[in-house]
């Protein structure tokens, strides 16, 4: 079950909107299956206070004997910040995923870039677009003048989340940003 | 050789594309240095003359005798003057360029066949078919896309990347639904593939300096460690092919097929030299013990992180 981690427990975050392959993207790479843990959560805005639950996942990657990789996935936009003082401290860098046949990719890029900027001001991130093969008029151009206009220029690789080596080569991307 | 083109009153695009073709003279042993025009002395001056700037930075280079090269233009006072097609592909901006500056050389391509199809596309929109046999793929060359029937034609494609039988047209409009039939892959990293492939057949880049602007698409070459040090390093600061082989320590000629492929999908340019060689050779920074850690589990060496 999910353990409070010390705060210098080291973190990677995967962020997105939901189908965009978080989950299968942490089973690929992660030791164990993530476990999906619904956390309640209170939704503020509004003079009514709703309750809701919200799923993400987590898992674990052990480096050595001392050191363990803790896998984050977060869901939507919102709940990043509810999920960021609880896993945002101590994070190493975060992987966007978009999915590439949502007909909403480039709103779903632009909210995501934005939340994790506000929730965690400085993060260093990569973005993976999955799912070309399901989506044939894809064009990684839109995405370029997009990041471009926003005044980022961060790697975006096309990627199968459902590959361990894909999966792994965007890590890897992140830690050469670090 | 050592070139400076001024430019002057040039649109972003275009001199995007004008940088990418003196990329592309670096096959031909031309070293050509593209700067915005503040008056100093340069072998040629590139202009709009739509623009005003464009035509204030001509009629002064004229009176000092510097020979100029505008974009299409009606403007009246463009009589004489060679010109240069604004919807000029890179490759043959580089052409045109290499004919003013060292007329009656050998032509700049120096690559055939798919790759120079690919070539040609940096900066157009279109889709291309592009047949060699019974092998068809469209490149759509600015979504960064390749399609085929199948992966393995995708494979077929990569094994006849410089043959010279290509042929190449705009696919016609066609219905969109027929993509659906079609596997994709990223452009990217189809070339990077297929570039080391033949690396000992691709000339040698080795005139200029050259930066990426953008990180390429490497998704698609999860196994290939040496392109992403290679991207991480290029995106960072300008190299020469020479000294990017010693630093990394890779074979030259893969460093050039990395800069090849990157070349044509159009994420690379030719830019100014580094102020020192040495200096993104310097001693790497130390990294964290745990960031060390980290990049062990996912296969890079910790020269890799800080490389
Ligand atoms: N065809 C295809 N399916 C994918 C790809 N990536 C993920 N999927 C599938 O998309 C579905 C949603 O993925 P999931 O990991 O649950 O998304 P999440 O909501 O972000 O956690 C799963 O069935 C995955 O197998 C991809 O690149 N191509
Ligand atoms: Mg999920």
């Amino acid at each position: 079950m999910l353990t409070p981690e010390p705060d210098y427990a080291i973190k990677l975050l995967f962020v997105g909107p939901v189908g965009a392959g978080k989950t299968t993207a942490i089973r690929a790479i992660a030791d164990t299956p993530p476990i999906s843990t619904d956390v309640p959560w209170t939704d503020a805005n509004g003079g009514s206070k709703q309750t809701t639950t919200v799923a993400f996942d987590y898992s674990t990657i052990r480096l050595d004997q001392e050191e363990t990789l803790h896998v984050y996935g977060l869901p939507g936009q919102h709940h990043l910040d509810f999920m960021a003082p609880i896993v945002g401290r101590g994070a190493l860098g975060a992987v966007l995923l978009l999915d590439a046949s949502s007909a909403v990719m480039h709103t779903d890029c632009v909210h995501s870039i934005k939340e994790l900027q506000r929730s965690s001001p400085g993060l260093k991130f990569v973005i993976g677009v999955t799912k070309a093969d399901l989506a044939p008029r894809f064009s990684m151009q839109t995405l370029h003048q997009l990041l471009q206009q926003m005044n980022l220029a961060v790697p975006i690789f096309s990627i199968d989340s459902r590959d361990r080596a894909q999966v792994m080569q965007l890590v890897r991307a992140l830690l050469l940003l670090l | 050789m050592n070139i400076q083109i001024g430019v002057a009153g040039v649109p972003e695009e275009l001199e995007l594309r004008l940088s990418l073709a003196c990329g592309l003279l670096a096959a031909a042993q031309l070293q050509v240095h593209l700067q915005a025009w503040k008056g100093r002395p340069c072998q040629l001056l590139v202009v709009d003359l739509d623009n005003g700037y464009g035509r204030l930075a001509c009629e002064v280079a004229k009176r000092r005798d510097i020979p100029v090269l505008c974009f299409d233009t009606n403007a009246p006072n463009a009589d004489g003057m060679p010109r240069i097609d604004r919807h000029a592909p890179a490759a043959s901006m580089a052409r045109t360029l290499q004919e003013l500056l060292l007329p009656g050389t050998a032509a700049v391509e120096g690559v055939d066949g798919l790759l120079g199809i690919c070539l040609h596309e940096i900066g157009c929109d279109e889709e291309v078919l592009a047949r060699h046999g019974h092998i068809a793929v469209v490149v759509r060359h600015a979504a960064g896309r390749i399609h085929a029937r199948s992966m393995s034609e995708l494979l077929a494609a990569e094994a006849r990347l410089l043959d010279g039988s290509w042929l190449s047209g705009l696919r016609p409009q066609q219905n969109e639904r027929e993509y659906e039939w079609l596997v994709s892959r990223s452009l990217e990293s189809f070339l990077v593939m297929a570039c080391r492939r033949h690396q000992a057949s691709l000339p040698l880049l080795d005139g200029a300096a050259y930066r990426l602007r953008r990180w390429p698409d490497l998704g698609g070459v999860a196994d290939d460690l040496d392109s992403l040090r290679l991207a991480a390093l290029l995106y960072r600061s300008a190299w020469r092919m020479p000294e990017l082989a010693q630093h990394t320590r890779m074979d030259a000629r893969q460093v050039n097929a990395f800069l090849w492929a990157t070349l044509v999908s159009g994420a690379l340019h030719s830019d100014e030299a580094p102020v020192s060689p040495a200096f993104a050779a310097t001693a790497p920074l130390a990294a964290p013990s745990i960031l060390r850690r980290v990049a062990r589990h996912f296969g890079l060496r910790i020269g890799h992180v800080d490389a």
